[in-house]
Formats: C-alpha cells, structure tokens, sequence
C-alpha cells in the first residue's frame, strides 16, 4: 500500500496542462455549434414549421433519450460502417459533433420555453408597427427569451465542457486520456484521476464566475 | 383616408364582427364606444391586422388590402401607417423609453440610428418624459408608459393612430394625464381612431362618434348628435348607464 503522493499529483498538473488546450478547444467548438443549432431547432418548434417540426421533435427526443456515449460511439465507430464518406472522420471532429448534437437538443428546449415564455403582446407590439418576424425575434423576443434561458443555457455548457472527458472513449488525447495513460504507468490512480478532476474543477468554477457576472448584468439592464 | 369596408371576423364560429363599413377623414378623431364584449378592440386589431378579418377590405391612401388575399408586405406597409397604441402599454420590455420609441423609426422606417434618437428624444420632451429616457419600461408608473405608448406612434408620423383603450388599465390617478395627451394630439389634427370607456373624454375629444354593439355599428355622428339625441334605443339605454 503507497501512501498519498503529493509530489507526483504536483508534477501531473505540467504534464495535464498541455493537453488542456484540446479539451478547451473541443468543448469552445462544441458549445459554439451547439448554441446555433439548438436556436435552429428551438425556432423551427416555436413556429412550428410543417415538416421541420416532425423532424426536430424526433431529434430532440433522440438525442435527450440515449446516453452521450452510445451516440459517440454510433457516430464514430458504427455510422462509418453504413457511410463510407464518414471513414475519415478523425475522433476530435467527431467528439465535437457529438457533443454539439447533444447538448444542441438539451439547449433548443430551453430557449423553445424562454421564447414561449415572453408574452404574445411583445410580438403584437412589434407586428403592431410593421416589423417582420425576424425584426421582432432579433431585436424584441431574442433578447428577453435569451435573459430567462441563460441560466439553463450555462449549466449546459458547463456539462458539455466536463463531457468532453468522453472523447477519450474514441482515442482522443485530452486531458482525461492523459490522466489515464499516466495512472496506468504509475500506478498512482488516485493521484492522477484527483489531478484531472481538480483541473475540471478549476474551469468550472472560473466558468460559474462568469456566469454570475454576466447574469449580474443582464439582470441590471431591465 | 382610411376605408373600412365590409369587415367581419368570427371566432370559433361565432360572429363577432358583422359586415363593418367606416370612412375616417384626415384630421379626424373617431370614438368608437359600446358594451363590453360587442367588438370593439376586434374592429381596431382587425383595421391593422393583428386579427385577419375573415372578409372585407381596408384601404388607406392608395394602399388596399383584401383580407381574402393579404400578401405580408402589404400587411406591414399598412401596419406601418396605422400604428398602434395597446391598453396595456405593451412596451418592449427589454428596451429605455428611448430606445422603444426610436426601435420602430429604426427597423421599419429605416431611419439612421442617430436620426431615430434624436427623433425619441424629441418625442418624449414633447410628452414631458425627457428625464425618462433611459429608463426601462419596468421602471415606470402605467401612466408614463402608457405616454411613451403614445409616443412610440406619434414618432413615426404615421397616417393615423389606433388606440386601443388606451386609459382602461390605469390606475385612476394615471388617467388624466394620457387624456390630456391625446386631447393634444387631437388639437393637432391628429388622424385618430380610439375605442374608449372614457364618455366624457369622448365627447369632449373626437369629432365623431361610432356606437357599437353585438358586432355592428348602430349608429354614428357628431358628439351632440350621438350623446345629445341618440336614436338607436340600444345607445339610448348604453348612454343612460353614463349619465345618471
């Protein structure tokens, strides 16, 4: 039995930290997509476009009814089989696909409810005066339903940063990979699985910070 | 200036809005008063769309739509000359009383965004809410809203304005002072339909007065004619409840 190792835990931090960078960049892209496509999905709800709407509602189901990891799975390993085209899809694109997919459905659910929770009379006062629909969403709705869904939107994207530890199931070398590689080398597994869940850890909270501060301003404005 | 004609609206089959004919001149403010539930504020939603007659026509200077066959361009060039002041204000809740006032100026009237402000600004000295003006909506008593309502239709020099009984959920110590607004924009000629509980307001206001009940108009005329020598027994026995 080794005791705990804080030295070792120390000198993982270095090593990590240069592999923190493709994690960071996996989940910026995820949650940029992701933002985009749920507000695709979240208006094709809200306007209830024929045919789309069938679609969307199927998708959300989908993808809010099967675990994160089974869907990277079928996406990286199992569609290639079906989708010739797909044999190329290295694992950083496919991880951020999969996360932008996911956490897309979770996102378009709560900005479908914000947007459905500002009452009718702000569209009326926009139609009122000639805008277009797209006027009175933008510059009307869009900003009082995105206010009510940050919250939500945030813990989202919080989740989405911490499940991109995944990509380590499709070979990818971030830092939850590294952290196994270093555990099964050393045999330190507290050490090192503790050092990856500090560094998470970290992010999060510097995340939750920002969030605090952005929420704190947005609701001053109104 | 502006021709109603032939308007009816049912809502789950019920008819709410029978066959409605109305001429409103230039410069001219027209009361529209009657019973609760009668169809009133459906005649007003209907002149600018936010309800889509089931049949009829509207016309304003040059501009004719046909509810059978709006296209929704024609929809917003009509709601652009007619806009509209709501009974709950209905401001945008994410914008200062500036920026509600300059926001149509901007996206419809394609105004710069300086010229739209400064015009907002303009505006609510005019209503005696420049100290206001960057105040947001929740920030206000239902009166100043309720002005800024107002300014937000008088900015964009449209044809004329559509009030939707515009003193109703005010509280009463509100009410003079979005009265004495309107009866300002009336001295200035102000093209205005207004669907109003306020008798006294009407009869003092508007030049004429349309009587509506059960979804059709049963008689119109001057103030005097209307309040001083009602022909219809139905506004006879509705004006009887006012000036007992």
């Amino acid at each position: 039995m080794s005791s705990f190792d804080f030295n070792y835990l120390a000198g993982l931090f270095p090593i990590l930290f240069r592999y923190l960078g493709i994690t960071l960049q996996m989940a910026a892209m995820a949650s940029v997509v992701a933002l985009v496509l749920a507000l695709v999905l979240a208006l094709i709800r809200v306007f209830k476009i024929p045919l789309a709407n069938g679609f969307v509602v199927v998708f959300i189901s989908f993808f809010r009814g099967t675990p994160l990891l089974v869907q990277l799975f079928i996406l990286y390993y199992g569609l290639p089989q079906l989708i010739p085209a797909l044999i190329g899809l290295d694992a950083f694109s496919a991880a951020v696909i999969g996360l932008s997919l996911h956490f897309s459905a979770y996102m378009a659910e709560s900005l479908r409810a914000a947007i459905q929770a500002v009452p009718r009379s702000q569209w009326e006062a926009s139609y009122a005066f000639g805008m277009t629909r797209i006027q009175a969403l933008r510059r009307i709705v869009l900003p009082q339903a995105v206010r009510t869904a940050l919250p939500s939107l945030m813990n989202y994207l919080i989740d989405l940063l911490k499940s991109t530890s995944l990509a380590f199931t499709l070979g990818l070398t971030e830092i939850m990979a590294k952290a196994q590689m270093e555990a099964s080398s050393s045999f330190k597994f507290f050490e090192s699985y503790l050092a990856v869940a500090l560094i998470y850890w970290g992010i999060v909270l510097l995340s939750t910070h920002l969030q605090s501060k952005l929420e704190a301003h947005l609701s001053k404005a109104y | 200036m502006i021709n109603i004609s032939n308007i009816s609206k049912s809502f789950d089959g019920q008819s709410i809005l029978k066959n409605i004919n109305l001429q409103v001149n230039t410069g001219e403010v027209v009361a529209i008063i009657g019973p609760s539930g009668t169809g009133k504020s459906t005649l007003l939603r209907c002149i600018n769309f936010l309800e889509t007659p089931d049949s009829g026509q509207i016309a304003i200077n040059g501009l004719t739509i046909d509810a059978k066959q709006s296209h929704d361009k024609d929809v917003r060039e009509l709601r652009k000359q007619l806009p509209f002041v709501f009974q709950n204000y209905a401001l945008y809740a994410n914008l200062s009383a500036v920026q509600n006032i300059a926001e149509p100026l901007k996206t419809v009237w394609k105004q710069s965004r300086e010229q739209a402000e400064q015009t907002a600004l303009q505006v609510l000295s005019d209503i005696g809410l420049a100290d206001k003006a960057r105040h947001y909506p929740s920030q206000l008593s239902g009166g100043q809203q309720q002005r800024i309502g107002i300014g937000r239709a008088m900015a964009t020099q449209a044809q004329a304005i559509l009030m939707d009984e515009p003193t109703s959920a005010l509280d009463p110590e509100w009410v003079g002072e979005v009265l004495t607004l309107i009866k300002r924009l009336a001295e200035q000629k102000q093209t205005m339909i207004i669907v109003t509980h306020e008798m006294a307001f009407a009869r003092e206001v508007a030049d004429r007065v349309v009587f509506m009940s059960d979804g059709g108009i049963v008689e119109q005329g001057s103030p005097e004619e209307v309040f001083g020598n009602p022909k219809d027994p139905r506004t006879q026995r509705f004006l009887a409840r006012f000036t007992r």
